[in-house]
């Protein structure tokens, strides 16, 4: 098995992968550390918003949406 | 005695708040609606106890100003004898992160288990026992939306608080501790009201609120906690912080798993709804039917009562001038000052109060944060995140509260810019005048046309103004909370909450205005006025008598109509304005200015700068725009 390594705008709808990195500047990755988003954590990508909206995700129970541009900072890991 | 009360934001906080204390604190299903802390009494066991609500945060090391006042609270203060840690227990593993940031504090505390019948729902047995011994502290379920379980978490509180049990913390990795064992003894007796222990992990996390704070007192303590934070990380400048914090979820989540029984999840509405209502089409279709329903509701109620509202003042008025002679001095300020007060009555009564208790109810359910997420993508396109989208809804009641809403946004960059388009955002009183005067003569087609024209001037002033102020957009982290069922109590309180800031901050304002202006009248110098204006008036094409109801328009907006009537002498507007000077008039008075309510509000938020850069931009914005209508109406009439 293969792992490649993808910004969460790549995933596909509804999947689960591995977050593998998160190159958002300090401030932002504390905020999406509060909230559960961290290396290592397992992802649901649930819905997205039309337009480069953002992207809802699903991390140990609790939904958060985050932005389109934060999304391609964020880095995770899918089987192949 | 004094309790208080900590938890992650959506853990119902201050719900339980307001179960005990009445309504006191602002509660929404939207994170951040607590900013500041507020402190009420309660009775317990014939003892009066002081109950302080903090916001809701993450961790003690706060990334907004909302969320740092919880640590500045506890290191400005040292006279409280328990901390109730109230948490959602449908998303235990997450909220005893700060539970177990807060047991380091080693001070009385217990566990306010809450949701556990949402937690219910999803299927999770959470062993409250097991829980408890893990902890060291009393932990109590609690359902504080229905007011289940208050009085024993208070009771548990009162003992813990009477009887002072020792309270240890969690024990993280070995290299961690011995940091924190190396550092703590040169930590002991510092004058602050934390102990030596919690100093030397809050300098290891590199603190900012607390290393500030020791480097007035200790600097040398400073100094040793970044050579040992620096070996920790083995040699570089690791970040502490998150390390900690790591340590701290990590045993959250093991704590959490431990205690946790998962059953089979009932299936949530949550998700069927959102399958609808989050829609990347329909989500839209929703938004606009629900924003067309709830304004319809708010205008229909609103023009029911309005009539007979003002029927019954204008005859108190007129009843009031029979007796004074109005002449005289005593009797302008009279009639000034009712007309101040049936101002403040006509906003108020009919538009306000039915648009807060909806925007309540919508709060509540959690559909705001959803707007948001809908909206995200266009509001990027005007600087700023889908956050902002909820002032600029409320705008369209009164620009009053939307100013206020702003206060929830991060950046101070973000917060003007959303005020500032918040301003211009038409409110009740503005639609009067387009409808009375534009959408009355010339059709609704023309009046419609001016409503694009308004989405465009914001737009339009979004792009310069975040060009103009550069500020890095971190992007839109939001949570998305379950759908809640509002509670008739809370939404009506909390409306009231709102209402009586308005009351208070700038109905005064608006009385004194008006006072103002009927002596002016009295005095005659609305003439002097009318002149001074003469150049605006002249650029506008306007009556050179549309001086006066401009600048007491802004008392109130809708009032500037019925003064430019009462002025030009006729109220049959057709025969006195040309059309032209119908558009740019209208044109101008939506842009020009926020009310003074409204100025009073951009003062208090965001000081007195914003408000004057604030007044100019509109200025600015309305000259230009109602020449450019000016301009384009001249080819159509």
């Amino acid at each position: 098995m293969e792992t490649q390594q993808i910004s969460l705008l790549n995933m596909m709808m509804g999947a689960t992968a591995k977050v593998l990195a998160i190159k958002s500047p300090k401030q932002t990755t504390d905020k999406l550390h509060q909230l559960g988003i961290r290396v290592g954590v397992e992802i649901q990508l649930l819905r997205a918003a039309p337009m480069e909206g953002p992207l809802l995700v699903k991390v140990s129970g609790r939904e958060i949406a985050i932005g389109y541009e934060l999304c391609s900072k964020i880095l995770v890991g899918v089987c192949n | 005695m004094k309790f208080l009360l900590i938890g992650q934001p959506n853990c119902g906080k201050s719900t339980l708040f307001n179960q005990v204390c009445g309504y006191k604190a602002e509660t929404g299903n939207f994170t951040g609606t607590t900013v500041t802390f507020t402190e009420s009494r309660v009775r317990l066991k014939g003892e009066v106890v002081g109950l302080v609500d903090l916001p809701g945060t993450y961790t003690l090391a706060g990334s907004n100003a909302a969320e740092q006042v919880v640590l500045e609270y506890l290191l400005s203060h040292d006279d409280y004898d328990c901390i109730i840690d109230v948490v959602d227990a449908s998303h235990l593993g997450l909220h005893l992160g700060l539970t177990l940031e807060l047991l380091e504090l080693g001070r009385p505390m217990i566990l306010a288990l809450n949701l556990i019948d949402e937690a219910d729902h999803m299927g999770i047995q959470i062993k409250v026992g097991e829980l408890s011994e893990k902890l060291g502290i009393p932990v109590l379920p609690l359902i504080a939306s229905k007011g289940r379980g208050i009085r024993d978490v208070f009771f548990a509180a009162y003992k813990v608080a009477s009887e002072k049990p020792s309270v240890g913390r969690q024990v993280y990795r070995q290299d961690l501790e011995q940091t924190i064992a190396a550092l703590t003894p040169s930590a002991e007796d510092l004058a602050l009201p934390l102990n030596a222990e919690v100093v030397a992990i809050k300098l290891l996390e590199q603190d900012p609120l607390v290393t500030s704070q020791v480097m007035k007192l200790r600097p040398g303590l400073v100094e040793k906690s970044e050579e040992l934070a620096k070996l920790l990380g083995g040699g570089s400048t690791p970040d502490t912080q998150s390390l900690i914090n790591l340590e701290r979820n990590t045993a959250a989540q093991a704590i959490a798993k431990q205690v946790t029984v998962l059953g089979t999840r009932k299936l949530t509405l949550r998700d069927q709804l959102d399958d609808y209502l989050l829609h990347p089409l329909w989500g839209y279709f929703f938004l606009i039917l629900i924003l067309y329903l709830f304004f319809q509701v708010v205008f229909q109620f609103g023009g029911l009562i309005e009539k007979p509202l003002l029927n019954l003042v204008a005859g108190l008025e007129k009843s009031i001038i029979g007796f004074i002679n109005p002449g005289k001095l005593l009797g302008e300020v009279i009639i000034g000052l009712i007309q101040g007060i049936s101002g403040g009555l006509a906003i108020v009564l009919p538009y306000l109060i039915p648009f807060l208790i909806g925007l309540g109810f919508l709060e509540d359910f959690g559909y705001l944060p959803r707007v948001a997420f809908l909206m995200d993508a266009l509001m990027h396109r005007i600087g700023l995140h889908g956050t902002a989208v909820v002032p600029f809804i409320l705008g369209f009641g009164c620009n009053v509260p939307s100013v206020m809403a702003t206060r929830t946004l991060d950046n101070k960059n973000e917060q003007f810019i959303a005020a500032a388009l918040a301003t211009l955002v038409p409110c009740s009183a503005r639609l009067a005048i387009v409808f009375g005067l534009v959408a009355f003569y010339l059709g609704p087609v023309v009046a419609l046309v001016i409503y694009l024209l308004v989405f465009f001037v914001i737009a339009i002033t979004g792009k310069l103004l975040s060009r103009l102020l550069p500020k890095d957009m971190p992007g839109l982290i939001l949570e998305m909370p379950p759908y809640r069922q509002p509670s008739f109590q809370s939404v009506l309180n909390k409306a009231w909450f709102r209402i009586k800031e308005f009351l208070v901050e700038a109905w005064p304002v608006l009385i004194a205005g008006s006072i103002v202006l009927s002596l002016l009248n009295a005095y005659n110098l609305t003439r002097f006025i009318n002149f001074l204006t003469v150049p605006m008036t002249w650029l506008l094409g306007l009556p050179t008598q549309s001086g006066v109801p401009l600048i007491f328009g802004v008392l109130r907006k809708e009032l500037s109509l019925i003064m430019l009537g009462q002025a030009l002498g006729s109220m049959d507007f057709k025969n006195v304005l040309s059309p032209v000077q119908m558009i740019t008039f209208t044109v101008f008075v939506i842009f020009y200015m926020p009310c003074l309510a409204t100025l009073v509000t951009l003062h208090k938020e965001l000081g007195r700068k914003a408000m004057w850069n604030i007044m100019g931009i509109t200025l600015v914005i309305a000259t230009v725009t109602a020449l450019l209508a000016r301009g384009v109406a001249g080819l159509f009439y």
